[in-house]
């Protein structure tokens, strides 16, 4: 019976560890994720790891392996830390060979490197083990709050991948604000296009069309900047910035975030 | 049937509770808030980047005179790669000079960079000037 146990806590690592680094790779590669995590502002660092493990729990919570167990919240905090533990696993060994971290740098710098880069691993790691579980993923409750809640995730989890990259702060210069404003307005459609299509997946056809624009794709449109907007003030892109560079940049980082939060719901 | 099923379940009528219409209300305002300020700027910024330097504290540190400036623009559009310069003169002769690079300054934002000189900037009898050299405009 241990043996079973072992072997089934085995796959459950390795199935993390693959998806921390399905998920996270192209971070771990990305320039701006080393110098981020060496310089940008410490309070700022632990509270993104902070909310990144709270997201973690909560995403455990809805759409972990244990779904359907009911409510046990030990349960998924023990998920939570092995998705954790994956993650910066992840980090740790890949940055270390590909000699970001090498002898030379000081301990701190390690330290915060690897505990950035392992955040999007971790949310991979977690996203891994209940996607590819072998019972498939469950779903749990079907409320309002908890449609908003999985778009706010699909926003941070496509937004993740180029929130850091200085190209959001070279894109949002370019950009005069006609050209932002025209950037909000395909934003808004390709989000409508997404919850549509999940309505229409659905088959629902009586409801207005003013009340599922304004209660997904508006709102859903605003979590997306929400999120675009704290990981750019996280990562300083928003230290001396007036209001419209603030919100240019924010517009430019919703295009991925918005198209992920209306795809979540589609796929989640 | 619970509130929950219906949201999923296409064929009761749709349904929506004054919270979520509370919600729905308060996210179409801020995206009008954010359309408009928008559009209050694609009206004002006006012109290409102007660019303004002003000394900020200067402190006495290991490397030397550590003299933070803060660069802004307020012209329409973003300068790139500013070089920021600044230049210690004595009865009008160069005593020393510094420079650094500020990679974007959007229009309406300011940044901070350090100029670090051997000499001290604020010294009585030596004057500091500082200026932008040059910048990429986008």
């Amino acid at each position: 019976m241990s043996d079973s146990a072992s072997s089934h806590l085995a796959r459950g690592l390795g199935r993390a560890f693959g998806g921390a680094l399905l998920f996270a790779l192209p971070l771990f590669m990305t320039m701006e994720m080393w110098q981020l995590g060496a310089g940008m502002g410490r309070g700022r660092l632990v509270l993104l790891c902070l909310l990144t493990v709270v997201l973690t729990y909560v995403l455990e919570r809805h759409l972990g392996l244990r779904g359907d167990e009911g409510a046990r919240p030990l349960a998924s905090v023990v998920d939570t830390a092995i998705a954790l533990a994956a993650g910066v696993a992840a980090a740790a060994v890949v940055l270390a060979l590909l000699a970001v971290l090498t002898p030379i740098s000081t301990m701190e710098e390690t330290v915060a490197v690897v505990a950035l880069c392992g955040l999007p691993a971790t949310i991979g790691a977690s996203f891994a083990r209940s996607q590819l579980g072998s019972q498939g993923h469950r779903r749990r409750g079907d409320g309002y709050r908890r449609e908003l809640f999985l778009m706010a995730a699909g926003a941070t989890v496509f937004a993740a991948n180029v929130a850091p990259t200085e190209e959001i702060v070279l894109l949002a210069g370019r950009m005069e604000p006609v050209r932002t404003l025209g950037l909000v307005g395909l934003e808004l459609v390709l989000m409508h296009v997404f919850v549509y299509a999940v309505d229409f997946k659905g088959g629902s056809s009586g409801r207005g069309f003013g009340r599922v624009f304004l209660l997904y794709t508006v709102v859903g449109y605003v979590l997306a900047c929400a999120v675009s907007a704290y990981l750019l003030w996280s990562f300083g892109r928003f230290d001396g910035m007036g209001l419209g560079a603030v919100l240019m940049k924010t517009v430019v980082l919703a295009l991925p975030a918005s198209i992920g939060a209306a795809a979540a719901r589609l796929i989640l | 049937m619970t509130d929950d099923d219906r949201t999923r379940d296409d064929q009761s009528p749709p349904s929506t509770s004054p919270g979520e219409w509370v919600i729905g209300a308060l996210g179409a305002l801020l995206v009008a808030a954010m359309v408009s300020v928008l559009a209050h700027q694609a009206v004002t910024w006006d012109g290409p980047a102007r660019l303004e330097v002003t000394v900020g504290e200067v402190h006495e540190a290991e490397g030397g005179y550590v003299t933070s400036v803060v660069v802004e623009n307020t012209g329409g559009r973003t300068a790139e790669s500013a070089r920021i310069t600044g230049a210690i003169t004595h009865d009008g002769t160069l005593v020393e000079s510094a420079a650094t690079t500020v990679s974007y300054v959007p229009p309406d934002s300011r940044r901070e960079a350090v100029l670090v000189f051997a000499t001290d900037p604020v010294r009585t009898g030596v004057a500091l000037a500082v200026g932008v050299s040059g910048y990429t405009s986008m």
